[in-house]
């Protein structure tokens, strides 16, 4: 922008938000608005011509290299496909020599039809497309024409305002005298220029309007035979289509389903088509086998499992460090009773389920070995959280009762004996701490 | 990827490096490898098939919807006028027909006859890609574990127990290769010959659908026809109507409000 844009630009700022906020005076005229109107939509119309007779033209474009890829295709399926190219001798008959030949038939008269179309389609982009992008164009003038009188129109209102307010003032001094002078030049001026324009747009606008109806009139006349004659060839061509391997006589659903038989269910009887459904499961069998080695490592491992099982929360297993080996009776319920603290802490959930999540929850971490206190007579141990007896023989406490241990582990998180007001039982040992 | 996949890619990675290293021997399975090549050669053409069978499907839809945009526009042009001649309203409804009738009647045969079955088709090699991909794993760990016999063959281990154990998982690498190995040079050959009885109706109802379409776009186009002044069409063969519209657009750039002044 040139600095005396700026500057015009600059003084017209607040006269333009005075209009838009429609403050003080503002010169509406409403012959021209809506001419002005009728303008945008010229406008609006005149692009949207353009750029659909541009889509047109290369819809029906890639219509036509649609039909030509296609039948390029469908000869490359029917020609016999063979696993080594330089060998001729495996180029076996096994492809579709007619359809091939119909192929190649077809794509002639594809091929034939788009050089025949090519100068039709040609006119399109000549004599529609281009004609609407010089009319673009012209309107774009216009429209910098329309936007300079929107201008004109600012000053004029706002000089306007200006000599209106001196005029109104009481009393003028010298100064305002010689600026109310100048303000009738300016208004003088500016009504001068805005008629200029504005009515230079009122009377030519109707004239464009009229002759862009002039201007359509042919451009859709030559459009419309344009199509005609593209519709014309492409059913002339299509209809001497005589290829005797298409059978053109019935519906095309029938024929479709006719020819086509079960072959689609013959190709999906093929495994191979379902490999990830079913063909992995069925090759597992064969996994099996191979892994075996493995496999019956998994089975050792898994073997103590169904010993350990009846508590059925064998997943408290893993938190054990060392199971107990000489125990093993004892384990299958001091299984059980482990995960009891867990329920108490929870408000005795009895769902196994959130028993086993929370069954390692208010237990201290994983234990550190401690210094093996050889079983000392009458060691006390103190209780830190609650523990409710769940099967006959444990050991029931509260938190805080002084325990004495009758039989202990190095290991917290094992099943140790204690006596308690003179009962006898088991409780867990990470429930308690060693001292009184 | 899970942990043991992840061991395994990692594994099959080293074998490849050391296969091309000379390391280990590779099995190559000439029938096997012809029928994959030829796997690939159709999977190739039919994709391409798909591809240009929507093509046309869209430029066909792309084609009427610009035609009705056009329609439009005309008679919001012819509008302000009112509409004299009826040309305009006579070709907006020929073009509506032609899409809400013709394309529309055309699409679902188009779709069921065309489109769908070459898209099952192509949805197939997936699945028969996996397949190829397993196989291809698997024979890594074949020629692994027989390297692996072969090394221990050569050098004898300290446990007498290991040779036989490696054979012994040898031979089951083997087995399952062998398995899809099989599956696989069976059935594509089959696959393959399937696959013009499979694509061939299409071929016959897409040129069957162009067909009809070419008719029906026709004749429904030239009613617009009896519309128009009969010297009109004479004047578009001379060239008359593309002279007129120069003349306007001169004279509408001759407006002073175009910038000519």
């Amino acid at each position: 922008m040139s600095w005396k844009g700026f500057t015009k630009g600059v003084q017209r700022t607040p006269q333009q938000i005075k209009a838009k906020f429609n403050l003080g005076e503002n010169t509406k005229d409403p012959i021209y608005i809506d001419a002005e109107r009728r303008f945008s939509e010229l406008e609006k119309e005149t692009k949207k011509l353009h750029d659909e007779s541009q889509k047109y033209f290369d819809a029906i474009n890639s219509m036509l290299s649609s039909q030509i890829g296609f039948s390029q295709a469908i000869a490359e399926i029917y020609k016999p496909i063979s696993g080594v190219m330089s060998d001729p001798e495996t180029m076996k008959v096994e492809g579709n020599p007619e359809g091939i030949k119909a192929c190649e038939q077809y794509q002639q008269i594809v091929e034939e039809l788009k050089a025949s179309l090519a100068p039709e389609l040609e006119m399109i982009e000549t004599r529609i497309i281009r004609p609407a992008d010089e009319l673009m164009e012209v309107i774009r003038l216009i429209r910098k024409t329309a936007t300079k009188r929107d201008h004109k129109q600012l000053d004029y209102d706002r000089h306007r305002a200006t000599h209106k307010k001196l005029q109104e003032k009481k009393e003028r001094t010298l100064k305002d005298e010689k600026a109310l002078y100048a303000a009738e030049n300016s208004v003088e001026l500016a009504t001068q220029e805005f008629n200029t324009y504005n009515d230079l747009l009122k009377t030519e606008l109707p004239k464009l309007f009229e002759l862009e109806r002039e201007f359509i009139r042919p451009l859709f006349q030559s459009f419309y035979y344009m199509q005609l004659n593209v519709f014309y060839t492409l059913h002339e061509r299509m209809q001497s289509l005589n290829i005797p391997y298409f059978d053109l006589s019935n519906d095309i659903e029938a024929a479709f389903q006719k020819k086509r038989g079960d072959v689609q269910e013959q190709a999906e009887g093929l495994t191979i088509l379902h490999f990830k459904t079913v063909g992995q499961k069925a090759s597992r069998i064969g996994t099996k086998f191979n892994k075996y080695g493995k496999r019956e490592e998994e089975v050792t491992k898994l073997g103590p499992e169904p010993e350990a099982k009846p508590g059925m929360r064998r997943k408290t297993i893993d938190s054990f460090d060392t199971p107990p080996p000489a125990y093993q009776a004892v384990m299958t319920s001091s299984d059980n009773k482990l995960l009891t603290p867990g329920q108490l802490n929870i408000g005795r959930s009895n769902s196994t389920g959130s028993t086993l999540s929370t069954a390692g929850k208010p237990k201290p971490p994983l234990p550190k070995p401690k210094p093996k206190s050889l079983a000392v007579q009458a060691e006390k141990a103190t209780a830190m959280y609650d523990f409710e007896a769940q099967v006959e023989g444990d050991l029931g406490f509260k938190a805080g009762d002084v325990i004495e241990i009758v039989q202990r582990t190095s290991n917290e998180n094992e099943w140790w004996t204690g006596k308690l007001r003179g009962v006898t039982g088991q409780f867990p040992g990470n429930y308690v701490k060693l001292g009184s | 990827m899970s942990w043991a996949g992840f061991k395994k890619t990692v594994n099959r990675a080293t074998v490849q490096v050391m296969m091309k290293a000379g390391q280990i021997e590779k099995t190559s399975d000439r029938d096997y490898e012809v029928e994959e090549r030829r796997f690939r050669a159709m999977e190739a053409a039919a994709n391409k098939l798909q591809k240009e069978a929507k093509g046309y499907l869209d430029a066909l839809r792309a084609m009427t919807a610009s035609q009705m945009r056009i329609a439009e526009t005309i008679d919001t042009f012819y509008g302000e006028a009112g509409t004299r001649d009826g040309v305009s309203r006579s070709y907006k409804q020929a073009v509506e027909e032609l899409d809400a009738e013709t394309i529309k009647a055309l699409d679902g045969p188009y779709r069921t006859t065309v489109v769908e079955p070459i898209s099952r088709f192509c949805a197939y090699f997936p699945d028969i890609n996996e397949c190829i991909k397993k196989r291809n794993h698997k024979l890594l760990d074949y020629d692994q574990m027989r390297a692996k016999v072969k090394k221990l063959v050569e050098k004898p281990d300290n446990d007498p127990g290991k040779l036989p154990r490696t054979e012994k998982e040898a031979q089951m690498a083997k087995e399952i290769y062998e398995a899809l190995n099989e599956q696989l040079t069976t059935e594509l050959p089959q696959l393959i010959d399937l696959r013009v009885p499979y694509l061939d109706p299409s071929f016959e109802a897409l040129v069957k659908i162009q067909l009809r379409f070419c008719a029906e776009a026709y004749s429904r186009m030239a009613q617009v026809q009896q519309y128009l002044d009969p010297d009109t069409r004479e004047q578009y063969a001379q060239g008359h109507l593309d002279h007129r519209v120069e003349q306007v657009l001169q004279e509408i750039r001759d407006l002073s409000i175009a910038g000519a002044t």
